[in-house]
Formats: structure tokens, C-alpha cells, sequence
């Protein structure tokens, strides 16, 4: 990490700035990627597999060149390279992924066949449905328990196991001899969701001029342009991607959507083409977030003292493995939550089925671990007749204790503070009981990591210059997915650089022109840009006070508003220092690379490791909800959340994510789900995906705590996916509270109807 | 409108029409076939690139525009419909100056991420301020509900909303 000091009196950092991109976006200015458009340009349209498991016969295009307006239907033999390999768990195991077009066997309904690209949208719509495949179905499987039996009919060659990990601490079968202790077995399930981000998958792809094929589209991560390079067998000098401001993420643009579809298009038939995924094709076809079914088994003394915990984790990766490994890994090295246990069995599985593939989605894997092992901790303390809250104190890590997975959590642990907060928050106002509906109150602490693991070798590069007139200009190839990625990394440059914000212009997301800093995911972009953007600036400083001091001389000079005073009366502007520069022949511009903390690969035998991520960001949710007796339906009334961010960069930003996280949370929680029957999805339309609206939500209190002691700039630490973790427990133990005689819902979303189920199963009632 | 109101004045040739309104106060006529959306006009034809397509269906609330003053989801609004009608934008020439404040104020709460949902969004508060009721911030809640935002949790949307409430009157 770059070496600085904290000035105690910053000018920029910490404090509530009114994002640049936030004022155009809602002025209706800024174009994004389906807003472009080419002259004599082209669209293109998708066809796409309607079984999950079928032997494609035939496919006859012959009809789509009937459709007035269809230039060329492009197939699996038109693609140089028609197969996607990759690493996934970077530890060296090479996955064949899916094929640009399927044109052997399809494993999952939506899969791509093949492309039409037409003079018009509707041409495109029409040529695709003109389009006539022939297939012999198969048997296929779409519970990740079936697919694991002997007989079950298999995703892939090699088994449908994609991957297993272990965590491993302790003796658990030793200890668990011990008599006298109270054992537990819990399984809790998660369900599909889907990001629905507004803005569906979109782009424009065209060769330029110098024969580059270059792709303007949203998506997480620039560095797919190597992806197609290999596509498309050519030297990944000639693939650029282009992303402009991203109508939100969440993980749904981390793997590649129109990018191959694009680049083929526009390679084939030399001209620009566009394509818009529509909503349906959205929400049937593109990843999801991996359903889990997560088995807890713990045991602790009668007094409350956790002894050992098994879990049992697998995860429906659907029919690719995408980014399934990572998430995995993910949810295995936070199983146990944030507590200590001594002795630990963690076995996480992803199992190859015939659903859509499930990948990244904000949270990725250990969001679903916080719904498992928040639950868990709530019915030990009720088996044991104790207080949860006392009982998660007593178990919290801290600061300098070894992880379930052997590593040393080396910077601050704020779960007591995080719960305090929210606790004390809670207790304010208490809510009239209502006598016709029942109140309850829950909480969740968790543990998210930020930064990818540490065998990534992850690195961020960015080019920072001052120009003649003392303008400076901040090139870095982040993806700005809305959370305010550029606009965070311009004030710290000019936290550094003694400059007004408004002085400093970030120009972003192009694989050509801004240097390389990784993908906007895994809650790394403040965390490894941001420490690139600091090195930068640094350096950069460094190289203004030679400039000053060769030229002014040796003395005591005080920087303010981008203007050096020194003792003896002299006031130096930077257009100044730029001439004196140009004159010293000696370049105000700096290009580096940040790169952060690498470890050796996850022993996976031993279920060990020194280290896996680079850290976790801590935090506390807490709710109030109603049940109504007679229906199940669930109010919020009430939600807290608090984090230790390490030094919030931009207050306001940091409250918007957490409020973000939050809702998205809630929906998670409460009433989201992509349903599929048999790999159909029968969920296709926005109106059926029951997302939060303004109307449900309730106010959200954040409660912003700095420990300043992140890995981030300025000790600053993530907190895009650590928002949404806690959501879900905290109310599934809001709801369970209320239900009462240890009522619960142990599956996502708690819906009404489930929740009405719950309490007609009592004869109590 | 009725469809023989409508089509009295617009003029066929062949399947195609020609329509005419004033989007942002300029006056359009736009060759059109029946069954085309005021959406697809809009961004396809006219370049108003603001207007989001973000479901199709009416249910996400990015594709909201104002027709003659109402908020209305261009995404199920035949272009056919909107003959002779004032169709307004987050771009709208602004004498009155309510589209800047809301601007200014989303902007100051931070009121938009990513964005995407801002402009249909902006249109149906324009809309709501207009007329001129104080809501409480549940009723603004409930206003807002036909507009779906993923990143902001409505949170800071309520918050801009309810100050412009408070400063509008006083400005106009």
C-alpha cells in the first residue's frame, strides 16, 4: 500500500460532495451505451434455446432471409473461436465455459443459437422468429440435490460437480464427542433473483477506422476485450471496449452479455450493429444469483459457549460454471459468520444443473451465508435458553484472531460497535404494539470481504498529469456502474493535489485510451483504483514540489486551492509550475500501477490458507416489522443499518449505497424471485418480478462509523456489497420474533403465503 | 382520445401517418405506422435519448414522459395518440424553473446512481409538484411507487422530493 499522511484537516475527503455524473445523469445529458447510435447502423437479435437440455438436429435460417430488412444470420461455424475458456477460481483449473453459439447441445433454456442482424429492430425480431430449430429433447435436472445422484443425467462430461471447497480448523468430530453439549441442525434455502438493473444489456459494436473492433457497452469490466480478442483469433490490440456510465451492475455485467454478439456482428458484416437485450430475454436468460441450500449443524456448552460448527453448502450454478467457483469460495470462507469457533467443517459445493447459470450478483456467495449463519446463531441461543445478542458478543473475532480459515484478521473488528449502534437506535421511539398485528425486532451481523482474493495478484494502473492551465486530468479504466467510481477517485486526487474538485476531470472506462484498473466488482474499485489514484497522486505531488523547489528555491511552502505561498511572500500558481516544468524539461505526468497484497493459492486439501481476501468490512443491520395474523403480509417499520467504512470518502455516497444495499436487500428478503418450472422461467416480465417500491419501504437510518482502518485510501474500506448482506436475516428474525414459539421461515423469500403457512401449522392459534 | 377523433386529422398514406406535436416545445411531424410507441418515436426518430426503455410494459416508470401535463409511460403510449399534444422532457425549455430545482436538488441528496431511472422519474415529480400538494412522506412514497429505482432505496429520491415541496410555492 502507498505510504502517506493523513492531513488531521482535509478539504475533500469526508466530505459530502455533489457528484458531477449525478448532475448530468439527472439533467437527462448522459448517453449510455443503447443511447449511441452509427450511421447505416445495424441491429442485431438473438435466437435462443427453448428446452434446458436438447440435441440440436437441425437449424434452418433459411426462413429469416425472407424477412424484408435481415442482412445475415450468423452461426457457431461463422465464429473463428466458438468456445469461452477461463480460470475461475484462478487457482489453474481451466473451465470450458459456454460457446459463443450452441449448436451441439443446449443445457439451458435461453442459451444463444444463433443471430440475426437486420436493417431494423424489428427485422432483427422478426428474422429471429423465422428462424426454425429442430431437437431432440432430453432428460434434464433442475434440483442441484438430483443432479449429485449416481443416475442423474449429466450438465457436463466430467460430472456435475464443478466445484468443492473446503475450510478446516480444529477437530470437529473430536470435540463433538464431548458429552453434554446441545446440538443443532438447521438447513436454510435462498432462491433466484435476478439484478434487475434498469438499464437492460445493451451496446454498439463497429471496426473503427484502424481495423479495431471496438465494442461501447455496459459492462463491469473493460478487460473482456481479451475475451473477444481470442473470439475473434486476433491480437488483443485490435478488440477496444468502451463503457460509458453503466444504468447499475450488481454483478449482472461482471461476465460478458452483448459483448461477443456485438463483436462477431460487426466483424462479419464490417458495419456498426446495436443490440438491446429486451427485459424478457433479461430476466429468463441472463445469470442469476445462485440459489443455495445451506445445512448448519453446531454444538456448544450449555452455558453458551459455541464448540464446533459444521456447514453444508450447495450451490445451483446452472448449466455453465461462470463465475460459480469464486462465489463458492466466497460464501465458504464466511460460513461461520463473524464469530470465533475453534473447530470448523465447511464443505461448499457448486453442482452443474439444467437452469440458467447463476454468477456474480452484489454479495456474491457470502451474502447467502449471512441468511444461514444469522438464523443459526438466533436458534442455538433460544435452544440454549440465552440472549442471541449476549451470545454474538461473546463469540465476535477481533482484531488480531484466526479466521475459521487460518487467517489473521489484521484490522479492526467494529461488530460491537456496529450492534451497539443499531440496538440503541432500535430501542428509541419503541413501536405501539398494535394488538392485531404482531411486532417483532431482529438483527444481523456480518462479515463481507472487499478486493478479490489474494492468488488474483490484483492491480489497478492510472495516468494522472497536470495541464498547462493547472487543470488535471485523471485517466483510469474503472467501469462507473453508478456508484460514483470516478467521482470518488477525483477528490482523492484533489485531496492530494491541494486542487479544487472541480479542477480535476476523470476520464474512464476505455480499454485504449485509460489505463487498465480491473473490473467494477468484488467491491474493489475504491479499494484497488483508489490506492492506484493515491500512489499516482503522490508521485505526482512529489514531482510539482521538485519543480517548485528547483525553481523557487529550497524553503517552507504551504499548498491551498491549487496555489504554493511560501514563508518569504512568493504565492506560485500551478500554470506557473507547469512552464517551469516544460523549461526543467521534466514531465508533470505520472502512470502507475497499484498493487495489492498477493498470497499464495488456497490450500484446498488442508482447507487453509494464510490468507484469502484482502479484508472484510463489518456492519450491523437491524428491524422492526409487522406480521399481520391473518394474512402473513409484512411491514417494515422500522431499519437501521450501521458499518465501519474506515474513512468515508464521500458521506453522502457511502449513505446512498447502504440505503441501496438495504432496499435491495429487502426485496431479497421479502418478495423477489426469477421462478422457474423445469428451466422454464415463467417469471418474464418485470411486472412479475416483485421488486421494492418506494411505497413499501420505510426511512433507513445509516449509521457511518470510521475506524480508519481499512485497506482502502485514506484506510478507507469498501462498501458497495457489505449494504446488502445482513438485510435478509436481520428480518427473517425480525419475523421470527414476531411469529414467536419458534416460528421461522428457513427459506427465501419469506413471503406472505409462507409466513401464513407458518402460523396456520400451529394448533396454538 | 378516441381513435375516429384521431384520425380525422392525421393524414394516412398507405399503413403510414404523419404525426404531428411538440416535444420540449418543438414543433414534429413524424411518419409513423400505426402500431409504433410514442417511446420508439421518441428515441428512434426524434433522438430524445432521455426517454428510457426499460421494460416495455409500463412497469418500471424510465420511459415516463409528460403528455399535455400528465405523466404518462411513452412505452404504452401509441404515437398515434399523442396527435396535436404537448409532450415535455427533463429538457424541456424551463421558464417556470422547476425542472432545475428538482435537478439541483436530486443532485444535492444524491437522488440518482446510475441514473437510468432519473428522467422518467424527474417527469413524474414535475407532474406532482405542479400540483401543488404538501404530501407527507409516505403519500410521496406512494406517488412515486410506478417508478422502479435499483441503486438510491428511495431513500434520498423522498428526501429532494419533499424539499422541492417545501421551496416550490415560494419560488413560483
Amino acid at each position: 500500500m502507498a505510504s502517506y499522511v493523513l492531513s488531521p484537516k482535509t478539504s475533500v475527503i469526508g466530505k459530502e460532495v455533489i457528484r458531477e455524473d449525478v448532475r448530468k445523469k439527472v439533467a437527462g445529458q448522459v448517453l449510455y451505451s443503447g443511447d449511441w447510435v452509427m450511421p447505416g447502423m445495424l441491429y442485431a437479435k438473438l435466437v435462443r434455446a427453448m428446452y434446458p437440455h436438447a440435441k440440436i438436429k437441425k437449424i434452418d435460417s433459411r426462413g429469416a432471409y425472407q424477412v424484408a430488412g435481415v442482412v445475415r444470420v450468423i452461426e457457431a461455424k461463422d465464429v473463428p473461436v466458438n468456445q469461452f475458456y477461463d480460470d475461475p477460481s484462478g487457482l489453474g483449473e481451466k473451465i470450458a465455459q459456454h460457446k459463443v453459439f450452441q449448436d451441439d447441445e443446449v443445457r439451458y433454456v435461453g442459451e444463444p443459437i444463433c443471430l440475426v442482424v437486420a436493417k431494423t429492430p424489428e427485422a432483427a425480431e422478426k428474422g429471429a422468429e423465422a428462424i426454425w430449430v429442430d431437437y431432440d429433447v432430453l432428460p434434464s435436472v433442475h434440483d442441484p440435490l438430483e443432479a449429485l445422484k449416481e443416475d442423474a443425467p449429466l450438465v457436463h462430461p466430467n460430472g456435475n460437480t464443478v466445484v468443492e471447497w473446503n475450510v478446516h480448523k480444529g477437530d470437529v468430530d473430536a470435540v463433538i464427542a464431548e458429552p453434554g453439549l446441545v446440538h443443532i441442525q438447521r438447513t436454510y434455502r435462498t432462491q433466484f433473483v435476478d439484478h434487475l438493473y434498469l438499464e437492460p444489456e445493451s451496446g454498439v459494436g463497429w471496426v473503427d477506422n484502424d481495423g479495431i473492433v471496438t465494442l461501447r457497452c455496459a459492462t463491469q469490466v473493460l478487460e473482456h476485450y481479451r475475451d473477444i480478442a481470442r473470439m475473434l483469433n486476433l491480437p488483443e490490440n485490435r478488440v477496444r471496449v468502451i463503457c460509458p456510465y453503466v444504468g447499475g451492475g450488481f454483478g449482472g455485467k461482471e461476465d460478458m452479455t452483448v459483448e461477443p454478439y456485438l463483436a462477431i456482428a460487426a466483424w462479419i458484416t464490417q458495419k456498426p450493429v446495436k443490440m438491446v437485450w429486451s427485459r424478457q430475454e433479461s430476466l429468463s436468460a441472463r445469470p442469476k444469483r445462485h440459489p443455495f441450500i445451506m445445512t448448519y449443524d453446531v454444538w456448544a456448552k450449555p452455558h453458551g459457549e459455541l464448540v464446533a460448527m459444521k456447514v453444508d453448502i450447495i450451490g445451483d450454478a446452472g448449466a455453465y460454471a461462470m463465475l460459480s467457483p469464486r462465489v463458492l469460495f466466497a460464501a465458504a470462507v464466511v460460513a461461520t459468520g463473524p464469530y470465533r469457533i475453534d473447530h470448523v467443517d465447511v464443505k461448499s459445493h457448486a453442482v452443474y444443473t439444467h437452469n440458467v447459470p447463476t454468477s456474480a450478483f452484489r454479495g456474491f456467495g457470502a451474502m447467502q451465508m449471512a441468511f444461514g449463519y444469522e438464523q443459526i446463531m438466533e436458534e442455538i441461543a433460544q435452544e440454549l435458553g440465552i440472549d442471541a445478542v449476549e451470545l454474538r458478543r461473546r463469540h465476535f473475532i477481533r482484531k488480531g484472531d484466526r479466521l475459521a480459515t487460518g487467517e489473521i484478521q489484521d484490522t479492526a473488528v467494529w461488530l460491537n460497535e456496529t450492534m451497539d449502534n443499531v440496538l440503541a437506535e432500535l430501542a428509541k421511539n419503541p413501536v405501539p404494539a398494535d394488538s392485531s398485528k404482531r411486532i417483532g425486532r431482529g438483527i444481523a451481523c456480518t462479515m463481507q470481504p472487499y478486493g478479490r482474493t489474494v492468488w488474483f495478484h490484483d492491480q489497478a494502473s492510472c495516468w494522472l498529469n497536470l495541464e498547462s492551465d493547472g487543470s488535471v486530468i485523471l485517466r483510469i479504466g474503472v467501469p462507473d456502474i453508478g456508484g460514483g467510481q470516478a467521482a470518488s477517485l477525483c477528490q482523492i486526487a484533489a485531496e492530494i493535489l491541494h486542487v479544487p474538485l472541480e479542477d480535476v476531470r476523470p476520464y474512464y472506462g476505455d480499454s485504449a485510451l485509460t489505463p487498465l484498473a480491473g473490473g467494477t466488482f468484488a467491491t474493489r474499485q475504491l479499494y484497488m483504483s483508489g490506492n492506484a489514484v493515491v500512489q499516482a497522486a503522490l508521485e505526482l505531488q512529489e514531482k510539482i514540489d521538485h519543480v517548485l523547489t528547483m525553481t523557487w528555491g529550497e524553503q517552507q511552502w504551504q499548498w491551498q486551492d491549487g496555489i504554493a505561498h511560501s514563508a518569504s511572500g512568493l504565492s506560485i500558481s500551478l500554470p506557473a509550475i507547469y512552464e517551469a516544468a516544460s523549461a526543467l524539461h521534466y514531465p508533470l505526468s505520472v502512470h502507475t500501477t497499484f498493487h495489492a497484497q498477493v498470497g499464495e493459492g488456497y490450500d484446498n486439501r488442508q482447507g487453509r490458507a494464510h490468507k484469502t481476501f484482502p479484508d472484510f468490512t463489518f456492519g450491523c443491520h437491524g428491524a422492526v416489522v409487522e406480521v399481520d395474523e391473518d394474512t402473513g403480509m409484512v411491514k417494515v417499520l422500522r431499519y437501521v443499518a450501521s458499518h465501519d467504512v474506515g474513512v468515508a470518502i464521500n458521506p453522502l455516497s457511502v449513505e446512498g449505497q447502504i440505503h441501496g444495499g438495504v432496499v435491495q436487500g429487502l426485496g431479497y428478503a421479502l418478495s423477489e424471485e426469477v421462478v422457474y418450472q423445469e428451466g422454464q422461467c415463467v417469471t418474464t416480465l418485470f411486472s412479475q418480478y416483485m421488486v421494492p417500491t418506494a411505497e413499501e419501504m420505510p426511512d433507513i437510518t445509516a449509521i457511518i462509523l470510521e475506524s480508519h482502518e481499512g485497506k482502502g485510501p485514506f484506510h478507507a474500506r469498501g462498501i458497495g456489497e457489505p449494504a446488502i448482506s445482513p438485510v435478509a436475516p436481520a428480518i427473517a428474525n425480525a419475523i421470527a420474533d414476531a411469529l414467536g414459539s419458534r416460528l421461522r421461515v428457513r427459506s427465501l423469500p419469506i413471503t406472505a403465503e409462507k409466513i401464513w403457512r407458518e402460523l396456520s401449522s400451529t394448533s396454538s392459534m | 382520445m378516441a381513435d375516429s377523433e384521431m384520425n380525422e386529422d392525421v393524414q394516412v398514406g398507405g399503413d403510414m401517418m404523419h404525426v404531428p406535436f411538440r416535444v420540449n416545445d418543438e414543433q414534429v411531424v413524424c411518419h409513423i405506422a400505426g402500431h409504433e410507441t410514442l417511446l420508439a418515436v421518441l428515441r428512434d426518430q426524434l433522438g430524445v435519448t432521455e426517454v428510457k426503455y426499460g421494460c416495455g410494459e409500463g412497469a418500471c416508470g424510465a420511459c415516463v414522459v409528460l403528455v399535455d401535463g400528465k405523466a404518462m409511460a411513452s412505452c404504452l403510449t401509441l404515437c398515434a395518440s399523442v396527435e396535436n399534444a404537448d409532450i415535455m422532457t427533463v429538457k424541456a425549455p424551463d421558464p417556470s424553473g422547476l425542472w432545475a430545482l428538482l435537478q439541483d436538488r436530486f443532485a444535492a441528496h444524491e437522488a440518482a446512481q446510475c441514473g437510468f431511472c432519473s428522467p422518467g422519474l424527474l417527469a413524474s415529480c414535475f407532474a406532482l409538484i405542479q400540483r401543488g400538494e404538501k404530501l407527507t412522506r409516505q403519500q410521496i412514497r406512494e406517488a412515486l411507487s410506478g417508478h422502479i429505482c435499483r441503486c438510491t432505496g428511495y431513500h434520498h429520491i423522498v428526501d429532494a422530493v419533499e424539499e422541492v415541496m417545501a421551496l416550490w410555492p415560494v419560488m413560483s
